[in-house]
């Protein structure tokens, strides 16, 4: 009782009050991005290493495997990923719901069909084995191509295999042609003797890279994802303003020589704010998806009908 | 008394010094940390038994992890198919619980790991080299929230430097941050519902208290406040019998109790007030000079009368001597009283006072010697007695005056009994005939002494022609002795009656000339016939018809009966000279003179004395009763006037009206009846006397 005539009662009240109140801040847990060898991933580390995610933590989980990395957003273990339209409408049912939060850039001819030197024409595809990452945009793009040539799925002999394996199924003759991407798409030609007979160059507007945040902690941490948005474009800002040290800084992840690095970072075309706000309200990206919806309930990828309307959100960059 | 009662919801504290701590902001405070400290106590309790709950899991996890992973990497390995043991790792270390997930070689080299960027790294540990030779699992905490699991993964040959077939080791890092989280969030909700749990034990105590003892605690400062300020009007409303009830009737007791109190306080206060107030108005407007002073003589009030009196200001005067009030003679005097023991001024007396223009005058002064709150100081009251003195001089005069009047008019009524007798007396005195008579028998007795002498008396009587006639002139002179002496008879009889009417109005006079003023039982009728008696002469010698209406049996009355005569005789007086006023004007009027006496309002025997005289001109009627006034040269002025006094002093009713001059006069005047001493009766019988002329 001494102890406490000689404390005021008002003190030892506020003393316990901020003792309390210290305790009751849990630390955060990271932003969890999951990134793939990919160049656009390599802005992340540029972001990170120029301190332009400030307070938000940031933790960067990389993946070897594409499915992999989309994977773990579903499954709830990352919290933004990189993905496609077509991955961000073909895993919005698999489990955690992910929406496009941004759509980040485009590679003409990053992606592509290599023939073996026998095949003149698409024609000649018919009935031949052709491997590719099924599930994925690979897929879809060989559909399409396979549409450019007057052929279906049905046609041609589908051999599932990662991109890598496709490649390497491509060089060693095991397929007769592979849909796969860079690097493995110019590796899988000059290896497997074969040529491009097709790329994305011929299918303008589907191979859009995107970024998928998890629904359920965008909801609670919209600032933090907001200030990653910011973080990509300043750190594409800084990129440009510093192609050297930038490239420097993002070649050694890709373990590539930074003069091809930088050529290869060069044949992204990266999407501005501005043009996301305009393309999340045109009836474009609705079209783009609900095609790629439609074909990924045809190919019994998903049976169900998704709604592309829920597919992404202008909730992240509206306000920016 | 008027009772309010305290409302429950007005709780304004209206006086004294604002309640800085309440008793609920105490009893808020005191919750408050007991929560803090059971919410402290609770959490280390809870954190303590959480902790080792969630090591112990770790641990599970961890084992479960490592079994898991050493069971899917072996083949894998086995089958040299790193790229899935790379991407296994991968899939695996993505969990956020998981930091770091590598694969070790016998040589130390990182095969696969969640870094990529590590791959194909060495890792020096010694820890390393102990679990290849010992071939055991290890888990530790090795700080900085990490927990480390190492685990030996078999492989399909035999190691020479090991011992064993122990090919690889699986390093699995666990984030215990995601524990320290839970951890956290865990401690959190404990926190916050033990706050809620312990805010809404705080809130219903405190409401709970608030009710029961806060409000009737915060009524009775209401109530202590009001009566703080005097507001007795109001008891304090309670309808338990706890404590507080308790309490709540001792205090409305009191309350009632000090309204009593002030009640009769206030009562007395008033009572004071208004003495003091009285006395302040009699000390201000009374006549009589009031003067304290202290014992050493000096001056402490003086009122307005005293004021006038002496000619001193209040303010001037004050603290200075009281001697200076009187004249250097009588200073010493005055210092002796106050000095002495003999207070020779206890009573009222007579002495000078000196006027601030140094006037010497007449005062009647009294001095008391009073105490008060162990004080002594005198009081002086002062008269100045200049105007009574002239007046008493005056009033001497018009008394003596009036006192000759009355005098003379009982002299000339005396004057006119006697003349009767003087002209008798006169008549008495003028006649000669026995002196004839006498001559003529000395005649006859020389006639006769000669002829004895001679001796011839027979021849006389005989023979002489004179001496024969002396028989028939003896019996002549026989018969008219008789006649004389019949006729001196009847003069001295006629002289009788007026000497005894001069020896009543002496009586009479004598009887009403005492002075002793005393109170008497008498009947207005004695005393009027009696006035009338001694005026008779007066009003006979006028011819004044006098009549008189009496009526019966009427009342006693109980006043000074001699003064009444004397007032009577006034008026009537009065009511004669009016009248040789007007005959002198009018020789032919028949005058009268009308007394009317009865009852009127059944307590007042009145008498009504009409005149035809004079009259009295409407312009004189308002100062007829005014002391020395008076149209009649010889007269006083003093008669009306004192016989107002005298009527007025007895309660009674005194009034004189006239139509105007020539018309005649009426006095009414009225004393009480005593009506103790009689009973009261109608106005009946008449008579009506006649004087008749002289």
């Amino acid at each position: 009782m001494i102890f406490f005539k000689k404390w005021k009662m008002k003190n030892i009240v506020i003393l316990l009050t901020l003792v309390l109140l210290s305790q009751c801040n849990p630390p955060k847990d990271p932003i969890r991005i999951g990134v793939n060898a990919w160049p656009p991933c390599e802005i992340w580390y540029v972001a990170q290493k120029m301190g332009y995610f400030g307070d938000t933590k940031v933790e960067l989980v990389r993946f070897s495997a594409w499915t992999d990395n989309m994977l773990s957003l579903y499954t709830g273990k990352t919290d933004i990923t990189h993905a496609t339209y077509f991955n961000a409408l073909y895993y919005s049912q698999k489990g955690e719901q992910g929406q496009i939060i941004l759509t980040s850039d485009t590679i003409l001819g990053g992606d592509g069909l290599v023939v073996k030197g026998a095949i003149k024409s698409g024609a000649d595809l018919k009935n031949k084995k052709i491997a590719v990452e099924v599930g994925t945009d690979e897929h879809f793009l060989l559909f399409k191509t396979l549409e450019l040539y007057g052929l279906s799925v049905a046609d041609v002999q589908i051999i599932p295999s990662t991109s890598m394996e496709a490649m390497n199924k491509f060089i060693k003759g095991e397929v007769d042609a592979c849909y796969t991407y860079e690097p493995f798409l110019s590796q899988a030609a000059t290896e497997g003797s074969g040529k491009v007979l097709s790329t994305t160059k011929d299918l303008p507007g589907y191979m859009i890279d995107v970024l998928v945040g998890r629904s359920s902690v965008m909801q609670k941490r919209k600032k933090e994802y907001q200030t990653i948005v910011k973080a990509w474009y300043k750190a594409q800002q800084y990129i440009r303003e510093h192609p050297a040290e930038a490239m420097a800084i993002m070649a050694p992840l890709e373990k590539m020589e930074i003069a091809d690095y930088k050529g290869f970072f060069n044949g992204f075309t990266f999407y501005s704010l501005v043009e996301n706000k305009e393309l999340m309200a045109s009836q474009k990206l609705k079209s783009i998806l609900s095609e790629i919806s439609d074909f990924i309930q045809k190919t019994n990828l998903n049976p169900n009908k998704i709604d592309v309307n829920s597919v992404y959100t202008n909730e992240i960059i509206k306000d920016l | 008394m008027s009772t309010a009662f305290i409302p429950m919801k007005s709780l304004k504290i209206f006086k004294g010094k604002q309640i800085k701590k309440t008793i609920a902001f105490t009893l808020l405070v005191r919750m408050a940390l007991a929560t803090a400290v059971i919410t402290l106590i609770s959490m280390g309790l809870i954190t303590r038994y959480a902790e080792s709950v969630l090591t112990d899991s770790i641990k599970t996890k961890a084992s479960f992890i490592s079994y898991s992973l050493e069971k899917a990497i072996s083949p894998l390995i086995e089958k040299g198919n790193i790229d899935s043991v790379q991407r296994l790792i991968e899939n695996a270390a993505s969990f956020p619980f998981i930091k770091k997930l590598q694969l070790i070689d016998t040589h130390f080299s990182i095969v696969a790991s969640n870094n990529l960027f590590e791959v194909n790294e060495l890792l020096q540990n010694e820890a390393l080299q102990d679990i290849f030779q010992s071939n055991t699992n290890r888990s530790e905490n090795i700080g900085d929230h990490q927990f480390l699991v190492s685990t030996p993964i078999k492989g399909d040959r035999y190691i020479v430097e090991n011992n064993n077939d122990i090919n690889w080791i699986l390093l699995i890092t666990l984030d215990l941050n995601y524990e320290d989280q839970f951890f956290v969030t865990f401690k959190n909700v404990i926190t916050l519902q033990s706050v809620i749990l312990f805010s809404v034990l705080t809130i219903l105590s405190l409401i709970i208290v608030y009710r029961a003892v806060i409000i009737p605690f915060r009524k009775f400062i209401i109530a202590a406040d009001k009566v703080s300020v005097g507001d007795y009007h109001f008891q304090v409303e309670h309808r338990t019998e706890n404590e507080l009830g308790r309490f709540a009737q001792a205090f409305n007791i009191m309350v009632e109790e000090l309204n009593k109190r002030e009640k009769t306080i206030n009562a007395a206060f008033s009572d004071l007030r208004d003495r003091s107030a009285r006395i302040t108005a009699i000390l201000k407007t009374t006549a009589d000079g009031i003067v304290t002073a202290n014992t050493a003589g000096q001056i402490e009030s003086f009122n307005p009368a005293a004021e006038t009196i002496f000619g001193y200001r209040e303010a001037a005067i004050i603290n200075h001597d009281i001697k200076i009030l009187f004249p250097p003679a009588l200073q010493a005097d005055f210092n002796a009283y106050l000095t002495n023991e003999n207070k020779i001024f206890k009573k009222s007396r007579e002495m000078s006072g000196q006027h601030k223009n140094g006037m010497v005058f007449p005062m009647e002064i009294s001095i008391n010697e009073t105490e008060l709150e162990n004080r002594q100081f005198y009081t002086l009251t002062v008269r100045d007695i200049t105007e009574r003195k002239q007046f008493e001089e005056k009033h001497q005069k018009a008394y003596k005056a009036g006192m000759a009047e009355n005098a003379v008019a009982v002299l000339h009524n005396i004057g006119n009994a006697i003349t009767p007798v003087k002209v008798n007396l006169n008549f008495l005195s003028q006649k000669d005939g026995l002196i004839v008579i006498a001559r003529y028998l000395e005649k006859f007795r020389q006639l006769l002494e000669e002829h004895q002498k001679d001796n011839d008396l027979e021849y006389f009587f005989n023979q002489d022609e004179k001496g024969k006639q002396m028989i028939p002139f003896l019996n002549q002179l026989s018969d008219q002795l008789k006649e004389q002496a019949a006729e001196d008879q009847k003069l001295i009889q006629n002289m009788e009656i007026h000497i005894n009417h001069i020896s009543e109005i002496i009586s009479l006079q004598q009887k009403y000339a005492d002075f002793k003023s005393e109170s008497d039982h008498f009947q207005l009728e004695n005393v009027l016939l009696d006035a009338i008696k001694m005026v008779r002469n007066s009003m006979e010698k006028r011819g004044i018809l006098l009549e008189i209406e009496l009526a019966e049996n009427l009342p006693p009355l109980k006043s000074d009966k001699n003064k009444l005569v004397q007032v009577l005789l006034n008026l009537l007086k009065n009511a004669i000279e009016s009248i040789d006023l007007d005959l002198q004007k009018n020789p032919g009027k028949k005058p009268v003179i009308r007394l009317t006496a009865s009852l009127t309002d059944n307590r007042y025997v009145q008498l009504i004395i009409d005149d035809n005289g004079n009259g009295i001109d409407s312009d004189h009627l308002k100062d007829v009763c005014n002391f020395g006034f008076t149209t009649k040269n010889r007269n006083s002025g003093f008669g009306l006037h004192d016989s107002a006094n005298f009527v007025l002093a007895n309660q009674g009713i005194f009034n004189i009206t006239s139509p105007g001059i020539g018309k005649g006069a009426r006095v009414i005047l009225a004393l009480p009846a005593d009506l103790e001493a009689n009973g009261t009766n109608d106005v009946s019988n008449k008579s009506q006397w006649m004087v008749n002329e002289t």
